[in-house]
């Protein structure tokens, strides 16, 4: 993988959380990750053009709980299944667009799919090209790539 | 400004755009929020509206068709249209701005970033 393409990604995570929620993001590790074992949503979103290429996130629920009562200024408790599946969506989407912004030349336009929300599975270790583990104040997040990394 | 129409496909990002625009001054603004272009051009034609703010990438009609409607429409061209988007680099923000956009924004936004971009419009 790029260290360019690294580099983005982790800014591009950074940026939105902060940005959108002040919550400050890290560098985390696989066995955190493998641990936490909190209840999980998942979203992806494809990129269509200039190369195909899918990004899924898995949120814990705990997080986006957080993200609901900063973002609507209302008790984790009351924010429904919808809104925080709208939130991590929404999060994917401004994330994906941050690293194809900072990846692509700035002639070289794009293309990205809705986010959708994925059915909770495992992914096929050997279609992921890249991976990234990052702590969000305290809780962990698993940023997936599958596809044509970007040189 | 009276009137802005906000058009995302999240109600997240809605919430957010009016959280910041409220922010920078127009907590008295009456905000509409639309879910997608369609809905969002329905909306500029019930009432006369200051601001479009929409998003690119929506189900039903994305943001650039809904752009190029405004903009063909002598009753709606003359409306500034913002768009906030995770999916715009250089050469999008120039083709954009081509077609007729006030400005266009990266998300994620913040209010100073809105403050900078609206401050034509609002000394006007």
């Amino acid at each position: 993988m790029s260290d360019q393409f690294n580099q983005a990604v982790f800014d591009a995570v950074a940026e939105t959380f902060e940005n959108m929620t002040f919550l400050e993001v890290a560098p985390g590790q696989k066995d955190q990750w493998d641990a936490q074992g909190a209840e999980v949503i998942c979203v992806s979103l494809l990129i269509n053009n200039p190369f195909p290429g899918e990004f899924k996130l898995r949120v814990p629920v705990p997080l986006a709980q957080q993200m609901a009562e900063i973002l609507y200024a209302m008790p984790a408790e009351e924010s429904s299944q919808t809104m925080l599946h709208d939130i991590t969506a929404e999060v994917l989407n401004t994330v994906a667009g941050r690293v194809m912004t900072e990846v692509l030349p700035e002639d070289q336009t794009y293309q990205l799919g809705l986010p959708e929300i994925d059915p909770l599975e495992n992914i096929v270790s050997d279609e992921i090209s890249a991976e990234w583990f990052l702590q969000v104040d305290e809780n962990l997040i698993a940023l997936y790539y599958l596809g044509e990394i970007p040189a | 400004m009276k009137r802005i129409v906000i058009a995302d496909d999240s109600e997240t990002a809605r919430m957010f755009i009016r959280r910041c625009l409220e922010i920078v001054g127009l907590q008295d603004t009456e905000f509409v929020e639309a879910e997608n272009g369609k809905v969002a051009l329905a909306h500029l034609k019930e009432a006369d509206t200051d601001l479009l703010v929409t998003d690119l990438n929506m189900p039903v009609m994305d943001g650039e068709v809904l752009l190029k409607w405004v903009k063909a429409n002598p009753r709606l061209t003359v409306i500034p249209v913002l768009i906030i988007t995770s999916a715009a680099n250089e050469a999008k923000i120039q083709e954009l701005k081509r077609l007729g956009a006030y400005e266009v924004l990266n998300k994620p936004i913040s209010p100073a970033k809105l403050v900078q971009a609206l401050a034509p419009l609002r000394n006007n």
